[in-house]
């Protein structure tokens, strides 16, 4: 009986053991593969600077892509990475010298405002050059003409002709280009996410005062770039740019926004009837003379926009489908609202102009209903958006390949954000405006969780391209926008 | 009979999952031989066990067991490599039986008190599941008055009638964020309570040899006052308002087998098998009584259990001497598919080790103690959360348990 009793024990012990090597480390050992990120250097725009809500500050850097890029490359050799950081405790600066959006309270709805009355000037002021160099070469605005240009940082060019976000960070104000400074640093691994502003620039003007960066420009600018970056034997990623219809900034206010009760579209449209009839005139007679007035319906009505087509001589049209109205165009629409909320003195207006056949009266008065050109994109903007969109992203897929860097579909994710959304251990993120949680308040920029979901299409590509295996950047713990 | 209940869930609040949340810690002496005994009758557990075998008891007796949980958990993301651990207390669920009846007649009666289910699971702050379940403790406690008829010297029936009371609280972060950062969060806690039937059937065709069948029957745990609470920035109160709720947990019906073997006269063979249905536990609605919810009148839990499978088998070394031995192993096959796991409930296929033995002071008198061990290795990706990565546990259970006949 002793015997059986010790296999009995020994039988057990076995059982023990093996049942407890199931048990076991599952985490992987991550590797660099054949890139090497001792020294990254990120080159940019606002995107790659980590601009969030309209401006640069600080909680928007630590979590800007390329920083969270940098920490997981920190698993397999990275190098320390230097960002140009604004102090912790500002309310940052925008381009137009605002300060960052917050969520706030007006007239007890939630809509993003400015956090103070304006943006923190001494970032601009201050040179931080000392700092340097910096690892995130992102600048605020730069476009892919701008990046190559020396003097980018050089006040003496005068207004609008130099970056203030360069002059703060660069080596030499008056000489070094954003490109002389990245390549300085002679960086052993690259991000090249450049070529929004190209197109955005025109785009969130309106397709007003600004031009699209013709794509042989862009073409040799893009070159100029990657060589200047390769030439060493550095290895690197590029990034396309996103279809303009992806960011809430073109898609959160609909080209048909007006929502009228069937009593207000029935007053409007009683209020011309009556109008007409005391000038004893008729629709039809007016539409000969190339006056078509608008008629309106209960529901979604399609918002007006200036004409500058001479036949039209009402001066406005009604938007179509395809055509898009920016966000920032919110504070016409208010404008728009309250000459809607007057109708009955607009009204009487458009009939004395009309009674005199004074065409500029008309135009005048109508024009208050409607929006400005540098508040929509119209359908041949969009198009033309498109099609440079397209082209330069043929540009940069074509030079990845070329290269052999790796190509990060960044159309392609925002498209998916747009389509399908993404969810992320149980959080939903999707793209609408302020709750979807992708897009911070100014409807182009992203959140800390929507940079850490653009990080992540980064890491993909590098481990693909270079039999990497960098671990994704946890996304359980960044935020989107904050509410009060 | 609340403050009674009340009394007993202080001393044995909750149990920790075990096949997804069904306990096997009944019975310290059974716990020693990998939870088998449904055709052995050892003690007055076998009122838990299997009521049919009460009968076949030698003697009447009170059992009091008391079992410690301690659990160490992780989960690792697989995509960030990130590792994130649960910060669970020690528990202790708690059993009490008591056997009644001539000795020599045919009927036996008894009461018997233990935590059919639970699972108390609390996970690090800021852990990859916070959208999913942060911390869950779920709690229960059986009363089942039982008796058990001796057809026969071969034949045994029993059936009891057990009334299950429990309390359930889950939270779970909300993808919405305060001004200073933090995560708003969502609560649900109910009470609940159900009824369910405990039968067996008890065979012993010779002196070596028992057979064994037992079933317990759905057990259909209905909240009662349950509130669903939310903590969320002043803005959005509207949108989450604060309010009752009510739900159902569909707790499975359990089909179980299970035979002894005595091959010599001082060494027992148990080996029993047990199918939990937990089929029924598949979209669990928890309906918002007043208001809506972020345009919602209810949420779910999406959790498509199936059937779970236990193998079972144990041995006893019993060298009629003042001390005994045991041990043994269960098989579990998992109810959960890996596209369904959550962080509620990590589960997996698994071998569980146990080993036991006993002091016996006196006839009257003995003191049982039994390790059972839980090994937990689980690699999912979940296809409604995302959530992706590996769950490993590690589970001991150290229980001790005094007899004392009449």
């Amino acid at each position: 009986m002793k015997t059986s009793l010790k296999y009995f024990i020994a039988i057990i012990c076995a059982a023990v053991l093996m049942t407890a090597c199931t048990t076991r480390d599952e985490t992987f050992t991550p590797t660099k593969g054949n890139a090497d990120f001792s020294n990254y250097v990120a080159f940019g725009n606002s995107l790659t600077a980590g601009y969030a809500d309209n401006a640069l500050y600080y909680d928007g850097q630590i979590v800007s892509f390329p920083n969270l890029l940098a920490e997981q490359m920190e698993n397999v050799g990275g190098g320390e990475f230097v960002q140009p950081l604004v102090d912790p405790s500002s309310v940052g600066i925008g381009s137009d010298g605002n300060a960052r959006l917050v969520l706030g309270a007006e007239n007890g709805e939630l809509t993003p405002v400015p956090a103070a009355d304006q943006g923190d000037l001494s970032i601009f002021t201050t040179s931080i050059a000392g700092e340097g160099p910096f690892n995130n070469m992102g600048v605020p605005g730069a476009t892919s003409q701008t990046a190559i240009f020396p003097g980018y940082g050089n006040p003496a060019n005068g207004e609008g002709n130099y970056n203030p976000f360069f002059t703060r960070m660069t080596t030499d104000p008056v000489d070094a280009s954003m490109l002389t400074d990245a390549v300085a640093q002679d960086p052993s691994f690259f991000t090249v996410f450049i070529g929004n502003n190209d197109v955005l620039g025109y785009a969130t003007a309106g397709g007003a005062n600004a031009s699209i960066t013709p794509v042989s420009e862009f073409s040799s600018a893009y070159d100029i770039i990657i060589e200047a970056f390769t030439a060493n034997g550095a290895k690197g990623a590029v990034a396309n740019i996103p279809d303009v219809t992806t960011t809430p900034f073109f898609t959160y206010i609909p080209w048909n926004a007006m929502e009228l009760e069937e009593e207000e579209a029935n007053q409007l449209n009683g209020g011309i009837d009556l109008m007409l009839m005391s000038l004893d005139l008729s629709r039809e007679e007016l539409a000969e003379m190339g006056i078509i007035l608008p008629e309106f319906e209960e529901g979604a009505n399609p918002l007006f926009v200036y004409d500058e087509n001479p036949e039209n001589l009402l001066g406005v049209r009604e938007m179509q489908e395809g055509e898009l109205v920016l966000l920032t165009a919110q504070a016409r629409l208010m404008e728009i609202q309250q000459n809607f909320d007057n109708a009955e003195e607009l009204m009487q207006e458009i009939g004395a102009a009309l009674a005199q056949m004074d065409f500029e009266g008309i135009k005048t008065a109508m024009r208050k209903l409607a929006l400005k050109d540098e508040n929509a994109l119209t359908y041949d903007e969009v198009e033309e958006i498109q099609e440079a969109t397209e082209n330069f992203n043929q540009k940069i897929k074509s030079v990845a390949d070329q290269k052999d860097l790796a190509h990060v579909d960044v159309n392609a994710f925002l498209n998916k954000v747009k389509n399908e959304g993404f969810i992320l251990n149980g959080r939903e993120i999707t793209p609408e405006f302020v709750t979807g949680g992708a897009f911070s308040l100014d409807g182009i920029h992203l959140t800390p969780v929507g940079n850490v979901l653009l990080a992540n299409e980064f890491v993909q590509a590098i481990n693909k391209t270079y039999d990497a295996h960098l671990p994704k950047v946890d996304p359980t713990n960044y935020g989107g926008v904050e509410f009060p | 009979m609340k403050k009674i209940l009340l009394f007993f869930l202080m001393l044995s609040p909750i149990g920790v999952f075990a096949q997804a949340y069904q306990l096997n810690l009944q019975g310290t002496r059974q716990i020693g031989k990998g939870s088998t005994g449904l055709a052995q009758p050892t003690d007055a557990t076998s009122l838990f066990t299997n009521p049919g075998s009460a009968a076949f008891l030698d003697k009447n007796g009170a059992t009091i067991g008391l079992t410690g949980t301690f659990t160490k958990g992780t989960f690792t993301d697989a995509n960030s490599n990130v590792e994130y651990k649960t910060d669970n207390p020690i528990e202790t669920p708690f059993n009490a039986s008591a056997v009644f009846g001539n000795e020599e007649g045919k009927w036996r009666y008894g009461i018997t008190v233990f935590t059919p289910f639970g699972s108390s699971n609390k996970w690090e702050e800021g852990s990859a599941g916070r959208f999913d379940t942060k911390e869950i403790s779920l709690l229960s406690i059986s009363v089942q008055p039982t008796v058990s008829y001796k057809i026969s010297d071969k034949w045994g029936v029993g059936l009891g009638l057990a009334y299950t009371y429990g309390q359930v609280d889950i939270r779970r972060d909300l993808p919405v964020q305060f001004g200073d950062g933090s995560f708003a969060e969502s609560q649900i806690k109910s009470d609940a309570n159900g009824f369910n039937v405990n039968a067996g059937v008890y065979y012993k065709p010779s002196e070596d040899i028992a057979l064994a069948f037992t079933y317990r029957s759905p057990l259909k745990m209905k909240s009662t006052g349950g509130k669903a609470n939310f903590d969320v920035p002043q803005s959005l109160e509207g949108n989450f308002p604060s309010q009752g709720m009510k739900a159902t947990l569909p707790l499975p019906q359990i089909f179980g087998i299970g035979a002894s073997y005595k091959p010599h006269e001082n060494w027992v063979i148990n080996a029993d098998a047990y199918l939990s249905d937990w089929n029924d536990y598949d979209i669990i609605d928890i309906e918002f009584e007043e208001e809506l919810v972020a345009g919602e009148n209810s949420t779910q839990l999406i959790r498509h259990y199936k059937n779970g499978y236990s193998f079972r088998a144990g041995v006893e070394y019993l060298p009629e001497k003042s001390y005994e031995l045991r041990a043994g192993v269960i098989v579990g096959v998992s109810p959960i598919n890996s596209r369904y796991m959550s962080p509620d409930v990590p589960d997996a296929n698994r071998i569980n080790p146990s080993v036991g033995g006993s002091y016996i002071f006196s006839e009257n008198f003995r003191v049982d103690a039994a390790l059972l061990m839980e090994f937990i290795n689980r690699e999912s990706h979940n296809t409604t959360s995302n959530i992706d990565g590996t769950y490993n546990f590690d589970l001991f259970f150290p229980s001790i348990g005094l007899t004392y006949n009449f």
